[in-house]
C-alpha cells in the first residue's frame, strides 16, 4: 500500500512537472520544472530500490546538467521579447501525434505485459565489477566521450575573434 | 501492486510529452530540455526492465543509464554551446529562425 502512495506521488510530479517544463512560456522557469521532474524520476529510482542509479541521477541530472542548461538560459535571454510565441504553428498536429503514440504504446504494453513479477533484488556490488570488468571498453569511451565533448563545445562557444 | 506496466506507461507519458516539446517549442534551449525528458523515460525503462526481469545479464540494466546520462551531459554541453553560438551569429536562440542552411 505504501509502495502505492509513493509511486503515484512521484508520477504525479514528474508528470505535472514535466507538462510544466514543455507549456511555461517562461524559459527560465521551464528549467526550474526541469529539475523538479530530474528529483521526482530520481525518487522513481528509489522506488525501483535502484539507490546508485537515483544518486547518479540526482547528482548529474538536477545537479550538472540542469545548471549548465540555466546558465545557457541566462547567457542567451538578454533580448528575449516576451510577446512572441513560444510554441511553433504545429502545436496540434504535435498534440495529436504525441497523444495517438502515447495511447496506442499504453494500450499495447497493457496487452503484453504480465500482471505482476516478482521483483528481483538488486546485487550492487556487481555494478562496479561489471564497469570494470565486461563494460570496461565503454566505460573508456565514455570518458574520452565526455572530454571531446568539452573541447567541442568550448570550441563552438568562444570567440571567434582571436583565432 | 505496482507491476512493470506503471512504470512502462510513466515512461511512454514522459516520452511523449518531451516528443511535444521537441516538435512544438521555438526556443533551441527548450528544445534541449524536451531532449533530456526523452532520456529520462529510456531510463526509467532500463531501471524497470532490470528489477523485474532477471536475465542472463540483468546487471546491465543498472549500469546501461549510467552511460546514457554521460551521454546526455555532453549533449548538453555541445547542444548549449551550439545554441550560443547561435545567439552570437544570428542575435536569436529560435530553431525555426535558424535557416542559412536552407537551399
Amino acid at each position: 500500500m505504501n509502495d502505492q502512495i509513493l509511486f503515484y506521488t512521484l508520477a504525479v510530479l514528474v508528470v505535472a512537472s514535466a507538462l510544466a517544463v514543455v507549456f511555461v512560456r517562461n524559459i527560465f522557469h521551464a528549467g526550474l520544472f526541469l529539475m523538479v521532474t530530474f528529483l521526482g524520476v530520481a525518487g522513481i529510482y528509489i522506488t525501483l530500490f535502484n539507490y546508485f542509479l537515483a544518486a547518479v541521477q540526482a547528482l548529474v541530472y538536477s545537479g550538472a546538467i540542469t545548471v549548465l542548461i540555466l546558465f545557457g538560459v541566462m547567457l542567451t535571454q538578454r533580448h528575449y521579447k516576451k510577446e512572441a510565441p513560444s510554441h511553433n504553428a504545429f502545436k496540434w498536429i504535435a498534440l495529436a501525434v504525441s497523444t495517438a503514440i502515447a495511447g496506442f504504446l499504453i494500450v499495447t504494453f497493457r496487452r503484453v505485459t504480465p500482471g505482476f513479477i516478482q521483483p528481483v533484488p538488486h546485487l550492487f556490488h556487481q555494478i562496479g565489477m561489471i564497469l570494470m570488468q565486461t563494460d570496461v571498453i565503454p566505460f573508456e569511451i565514455i570518458s574520452l566521450l565526455l572530454l571531446v565533448a568539452l573541447i567541442g563545445a568550448f570550441a563552438l562557444a568562444r570567440e571567434k575573434e582571436d583565432l | 501492486m505496482i507491476g512493470i506496466f506503471h512504470y512502462l506507461a510513466l515512461s511512454v507519458i514522459l516520452f511523449c510529452i518531451g516528443l511535444y516539446g521537441v516538435l512544438t517549442r521555438r526556443n533551441g534551449i527548450a528544445v534541449l530540455m524536451s531532449i533530456e525528458l526523452m532520456f529520462n523515460a529510456a531510463n526509467i525503462n532500463f531501471a524497470a526492465f532490470s528489477y523485474y526481469f532477471k536475465g542472463a545479464s540483468f546487471v546491465s540494466g543498472q549500469t546501461f543509464p549510467l552511460f546514457v546520462i554521460a551521454v546526455a551531459a555532453s549533449e548538453a554541453a555541445v547542444g548549449l554551446a551550439i545554441v550560443l553560438s547561435l545567439y552570437r551569429n544570428r542575435k536569436t536562440v529560435n530553431v525555426d529562425e535558424a535557416n542559412q542552411l536552407r537551399g
